[in-house]
């Protein structure tokens, strides 16, 4: 568990990878790592090429998110310091197994975590929601908010579930995810963006590493040199460039 | 119950392979497709890249989840799909068709999987 944001989001984006990789080279068993996310909408590879993505790139930047590729599923997302990322890392026998299962496992578990920080919240989609799929966790019903949602990274050793939990800032994230849709032209709710009531950053944290120590009896670990070291390595790699599709 | 035509060979990361003469045919099964769900993205390399067997050579993204593609033999890239940049649900509707990914000229025969040992990995994974 990090306490704070990365000054840059790509350092956040390396760390997921580099956590992939070791994990992968069974370097690390199974491993749960949860940090406040820094301010920066992500995308899917699909979404560059997306008609009017350029523009929607532009619009995020005017509004001080950077936009940054993701390696995984699901469409764009937006976060800042009061939303946090919250990923399990699981070592993989066959890449194209356990997709669902892990989906199942890790929208209870932040559901739950939720509950613990006092919050209702049950996984389902949410009508009109940003990265929409049945991965989310959302409150008052499908005509309610969305909460969290998850995606997946799946290489040939390792498997990476990883979503973000909206806390508390969500009105920013709510107008730089409405400018952003309505450039690339897909469908979005400005009411859809939840958060946690009054919970803040800490009281969830706290909430989803009780709900990990408790499912799993996991052991806090500290990150090592290496391991930064190659979370740096990949820092390059994130950053889209504003002359995407117009 | 998913689809594993006789004539083809198969990795245990679930892509298959047709062999014609020493260039091969690569694509994903009706099994991995299945378990992917909608692919909406594949990132496949250029002609000319080579690769070493079971080295990622692109990426599939679906609605569920992005996952890495591997080589199932080592070689150089000689053909691209270049019909799955406009339509990559062709993977969904035609995996063994109009689905496949990338042709190339092989170096050496990778260790693949004939049909029935393909099906039998599928029947131990699933118990």
């Amino acid at each position: 568990m990090l306490r704070e944001a990365f000054e840059e989001p790509e350092e956040s984006y390396g760390l997921l990878q580099a956590l992939l990789d070791e994990v992968g080279r069974g370097e690390r068993g199974e491993t749960a790592l949860i940090f406040p996310c820094s301010r920066h909408v992500g995308v899917t590879r699909m979404d560059t090429r997306r008609p009017g993505f350029g523009r929607a790139v532009r619009a995020a930047e005017a509004l001080g998110f950077p936009v940054l590729e993701r390696r995984s599923g699901g469409g764009p997302i937006a976060a800042n310091p009061s939303t946090l990322t919250f990923a399990l890392f699981y070592p993989v026998e066959d890449l194209r197994r356990g997709i669902y299962d892990r989906y199942a496992e890790g929208t209870e578990l932040v559901a739950a975590a939720l509950g613990r920080a006092g919050v209702e919240a049950e996984p389902g989609e949410v009508e009109g929601e940003f990265c929409p799929g049945a991965y989310s966790v959302r409150a008052g019903g499908p005509r309610g908010v969305k909460l969290a949602g998850l995606s997946q990274r799946v290489t040939r050793r390792a498997a990476r579930l990883e979503g973000i939990i909206l806390v508390s800032g969500t009105k920013e994230l709510a107008e730089v995810l409405e400018r952003f849709y309505a450039q690339l032209g897909a469908p979005f709710r400005r009411g859809s963006v939840g958060d946690a009531g009054g919970a803040g950053v800490p009281d969830v944290m706290l909430a989803l590493e009780r709900e990990v120590r408790s499912r799993y009896g996991a052991v806090g670990s500290r990150l090592d040199r290496k391991t930064l070291e190659e979370a740096r390595s990949h820092v390059g790699e994130y950053r889209v460039a504003t002359g995407g599709r117009i | 119950m998913s689809n594993v035509p006789g004539e083809l060979k198969y990795t245990r990361s679930h892509e298959w392979v047709r062999e014609e003469g020493d260039t091969v045919t690569v694509g994903i099964t009706d099994h991995a497709q299945e378990e992917l769900g909608d692919v909406v993205f594949v990132e496949l390399p250029q002609v000319g890249d080579s690769f070493g067997a079971g080295e990622s050579f692109g990426v599939v993204e679906s609605v569920k989840a992005v996952s890495d593609l591997y080589a199932p033999v080592g070689g150089e890239v000689v053909e691209v799909n270049e019909a799955l940049n406009e339509r990559p649900e062709l993977v969904n509707e035609d995996p063994y068709g109009e689905g496949w990914m990338i042709k190339l000229k092989a170096e050496g025969s990778g260790d693949l999987l004939s049909a029935a040992d393909y099906e039998k990995h599928l029947a131990e994974e699933a118990e």
